[in-house]
């Protein structure tokens, strides 16, 4: 517990790190959120340099710095981020409206590219050398070498190609419409489960060889237990540590990788919120997810850690 | 019919009569003669829709089918559903079917010229023979969504809300245009009279009050303050607008429209779908009903969909161009400007930037009615035919200007806008012997570098909501126009731009449209590429919907007559 603590408590200085990183950032990025709203989506407006500076001071943006910092951070602190500067709806609530499918989403691709990797990881392992562990090498290589947005943009052009059809559009709620929400949401996570199954299927496989090479492992074979029972018993337990880890930064990074995903297939999540707010420079928005997602970030990885010590008793997280 | 006919026509009718009704079709009927189309019902200076009822259209003769929801996709959700500070079809899409105006463009006529202004609000309308009092007379049915009904004090209210914006309007994009008015009188509830500050012809009024941006606000909303960014509260055929942002924004059926039968459809589904592909594979999915399409994704779309749809193209009010800086060396110097101007090769780069889809043409738009012919564009010093000495003849000019063999130039251009624009440019400049560099910045960026001043070369597009003289020249090519950003105008282009624009008579006008034409294009402070094209699809059961020549659904977003044969 106490380190688990001490954990916590080291996260302090890193996330005000990352706050004052994210906020100078934004700042220094050329371009300015005014300027962006007076042009609109289409660009066609022709700001001027007075309407940019008026609209600069009805934002709050013509403040010195250090109070914007420290006014946004207090009100991230006390969960009232402010409002978005484009649409001028409050922050969190926008963010809390997006996080369940998000969250969804990525649980359904680390769903997906677990049951798929860690099997397919075994059984390249096991039968190495073999016609079995080339194809699963093929389906990693494959996997690793196409960006997940494209395999995403496959999916929707051979579903309308073979089968005149693609998921419903307009977004449904896995509560308010179970099947529409399925058939919105499997193949964005069929194709962002892929890519991970390409790399987590590759990490077990050397995982696991390296562990089969282990005595302990001879030690078992030699009392004459089945080569299953070797694997799954003994070798795949110890193999697993760099597995999780990988599926927990996964998971950690479930919004970046559906950053892209969430646009290909129409998806309301925190992922596209967080592009239209980097392309409006909607500082308070950017900043407030950002913040989020490195607290979210911290939290898995300090999960994952203390799962090492459940998996392998030797290691002492003191 | 010539122009000369028209005017013969007008003489023998009261001078009052003529200038009836703007758009009488007599005015449109002027602007027919000035596009070249005629019409011998027009030439007896009638009004068509001045008798029509209130919102009846071309469209109005169909008998549609009630029923369905209208499936479209938008790329952005709108950051504002206020019209009236707006100028970006995100706001305009969601926000026009709640919404009507005094006049509006038909929506079944394409070109959205003045010819096809037909009666909304209005019922009918007066104009002045000194052209100064607009006086329409407004419908006595019509009711805002929440029961408040309609009279000409919301036409007041409205109309100077745009021109003299209040403080929390964060951009009035039509306050400019709007100065004309000098005053809005109201004698009575359904009668309302716009006294303008100087002769307007209704050439350029009625368009100006047809654009889907003229939206009829109820007085006690605006006086309350309303919250017209998040809500809508209009006379028109949708209401009840929700947007699920990132996802999807609804509009439902206006029972109680003041045009009886409409709107026939149940309501509006506006699904955001940033992605092209998605955007695509829907419509050939059949879960859109309208798509658009670009050059290189309307030869798929039309292989995939084939006779399942109706296919529109349209000239577009959009050219790119190339600009130069001439508050700096080199310039300043004609002689470059003209090299540069003829090293563009503007055949190729309707082939190459836009694969066929695009138009030669000067500052007004090609085909437009106000646009100066080809031929005579093509004499322009800097908008000849390319031939084989051009690039020798222009690497002369820029020999005598001083400017060297090599001269390196850096390029302004608008991430994903302008990047093909501007990489055709590099290349066409190249032959002169000129080294583009390559300055590719976001649109934020470049409007700001824009604004000071700091570039020496821009590629843009220029984008105009009317094909009307006073609102292109106005915007982009005058001293002080906010879109010009060279600053270069001359004394006699000013003049001519104040003399057409108190100018009545539509062929005298049109005549001095002309000269202010040829005597901006040679200054070169912009080089105009193309006009670009437009295209839309519509899968077949979509009934009385074109696409019209101002895109982005800016004059035609209301859905009123539309309906669907499912």
């Amino acid at each position: 517990m106490r380190y688990v603590g001490r954990r916590l408590l080291y996260l302090i200085p890193t996330l005000l790190l990352v706050s004052i990183i994210i906020f100078w950032l934004m700042r220094v990025l050329p371009g300015d959120v005014a300027t962006l709203i007076l042009i609109g989506p289409d660009g066609n407006n022709i700001p001027t340099a007075e309407q940019i500076a008026k609209l600069n001071k009805e934002l709050g943006l013509d403040r010195p710095l250090l109070v914007q910092y420290a006014d946004w951070l207090f009100g991230v602190l006390t969960l009232d981020a402010g409002d978005s500067l484009w649409t001028g709806e409050p922050v969190f609530t926008e963010l809390f409206r997006r996080l369940p499918l998000t969250l969804e989403l990525g649980l359904m691709s680390t769903a997906i590219s677990t049951a798929l990797a860690i099997p397919i990881g075994i059984l390249a392992a096991v039968k190495r050398g073999t016609m079995a562990d080339y194809t699963v090498r093929t389906f990693a290589v494959v996997g690793l070498s196409m960006p997940s947005f494209w395999a995403g943009i496959l999916i929707i052009l051979m579903l309308v190609k073979y089968f005149g059809w693609i998921p419903p559009l307009g977004y449904k709620g896995p509560l308010e419409s179970p099947s529409a929400n399925f058939q919105q949401l499997i193949w964005p996570a069929l194709a962002l489960g892929y890519s991970n199954a390409a790399l987590v299927s590759r990490l077990v496989r050397s995982s696991l060889l390296e562990v089969m090479r282990e005595d302990y492992v001879r030690t078992a074979r030699s009392k004459g237990l089945k080569e299953s029972a070797v694997v799954m018993r003994h070798a795949l337990k110890n193999s697993m540590l760099p597995v999780i880890t990988v599926i927990g930064l996964g998971i950690a990074g479930i919004v970046g990788g559906t950053v892209v995903m969430e646009t290909v297939f129409s998806l309301p999540g925190v992922g596209r919120f967080m592009v239209d707010a980097i392309n409006h420079r909607d500082y308070p928005v950017v900043q407030t997810l950002t913040f989020v997602f490195a607290i979210i970030y911290a939290l898995t990885n300090l999960a994952v850690d203390i799962s090492y010590g459940f998996l392998d008793p030797r290691i002492r997280l003191e | 019919m010539s122009e000369g006919n028209y005017w013969a026509g007008g003489n023998r009718v009261s001078r009052r009569a003529v200038l009836r009704g703007a758009a009488w079709g007599g005015v449109g009927l002027a602007a027919s003669a000035l596009i070249g189309c005629s019409s011998k019902t027009d030439s007896k200076g009638a009004a068509p829709g001045a008798n029509a009822p209130s919102g009846t259209t071309a469209a109005a003769a169909v008998q549609g089918k009630s029923g369905g929801r209208l499936a479209r996709a938008i790329s952005n959700d709108p950051d504002t559903l206020d019209l009236h500070s707006s100028e970006t079809s995100a706001t305009m899409t969601p926000a026009a079917p709640l919404y009507n105006n005094l006049v509006q463009f038909d929506p079944m006529k394409v070109g959205d010229t003045p010819a096809d202004i037909i009666p909304d609000l209005a019922t009918s309308w007066e104009v002045a023979p000194d052209g100064m009092t607009y006086t329409f007379k407004l419908v006595q049915n019509a009711k805002f969504h929440d029961g408040t009904p309609f009279t000409s004090a919301d036409v007041k209210a409205s109309i100077e809300r745009q021109q003299k914006p209040p403080d929390d309007l964060k951009i009035a994009p039509r306050s400019g245009m709007l100065q004309v008015i000098k005053s809005v009188e109201t004698p009575d509830p359904y009668t309302v009279r716009l006294l303008t500050k100087q002769p307007a012809s209704p050439l350029s009024m009625l368009p100006m009050m047809g654009q889907g941006w003229m939206a009829i606000y109820s007085k006690k909303d605006i006086e309350a303050k309303f919250d017209y960014k998040a809500k809508g509260n209009g006379t028109g055929p949708f209401r009840e607008i929700k947007i699920n942002r990132g996802s999807n924004t609804t509009l439902q059926k206006n029972k109680e429209y003041h045009v009886k039968g409409r709107p026939f459809l149940d309501g509006l589904d506006l699904f955001n779908m940033p992605q092209e592909s998605a955007r695509d594979a829907a419509l050939q999915a059949g879960q859109l009903h309208i798509g658009s399409a670009n050059p290189a994704t309307l030869g798929p779309l039309k292989s995939a969909l084939g006779d399942k749809a109706n296919y529109f193209e349209r000239p577009d009010l959009v050219f790119d161009m190339l600009s130069f800086n001439t508050t700096k060396a080199p310039w300043k110097d004609e002689r470059v400007r003209l090299a540069f101007a003829r090293a563009i090769n503007r055949d190729d780069a309707i082939k190459v930037v836009m694969k066929g889809a695009g138009i030669a043409g000067g500052y007004m738009r090609s085909g437009g009615g106000w646009d100066v012919p080809l031929a005579d564009i093509r004499k322009v010093p800097g908008y000849e035919p390319f031939g084989a000495n051009t690039i020798a003849d222009s690497k002369k000019l820029l020999m005598a200007a001083g400017v060297p063999e090599g001269f390196k130039v850096p390029l302004l251009i608008r991430q994903t806008v302008s990047e093909n624009q501007g990489l055709f440019a590099a290349d066409q400049l190249a032959k002169i012997g000129v080294t583009v560099t390559q300055d590719v910045q976001q649109s934020a960026v470049a409007y700001q570098r824009l604004n000071k001043g700091e570039f020496d070369l821009v590629v843009f597009g220029l984008t105009t909501a009317l094909d009307d003289p006073d609102a292109v020249y106005s915007q982009y090519h005058l001293q002080d126009a906010p879109g010009n950003y060279t600053k270069l105008s001359t004394p006699q282009l000013e003049e001519l731009f104040k003399k057409q624009t108190v100018e009545l008579d539509p062929a005298k006008r049109k005549d001095l449209v002309r000269q202010m034409e040829l005597t901006a294009l040679p200054l070169l402070a912009k080089v105009v590429f193309y006009w670009k094209v437009s295209n839309a699809i519509a899968h077949k059961s979509v009934k009385s919907w074109t696409l019209h020549a101002r895109t982005g659904d800016y004059n035609n977003s209301r859905f009123q007559d539309v309906w669907l044969d499912a």
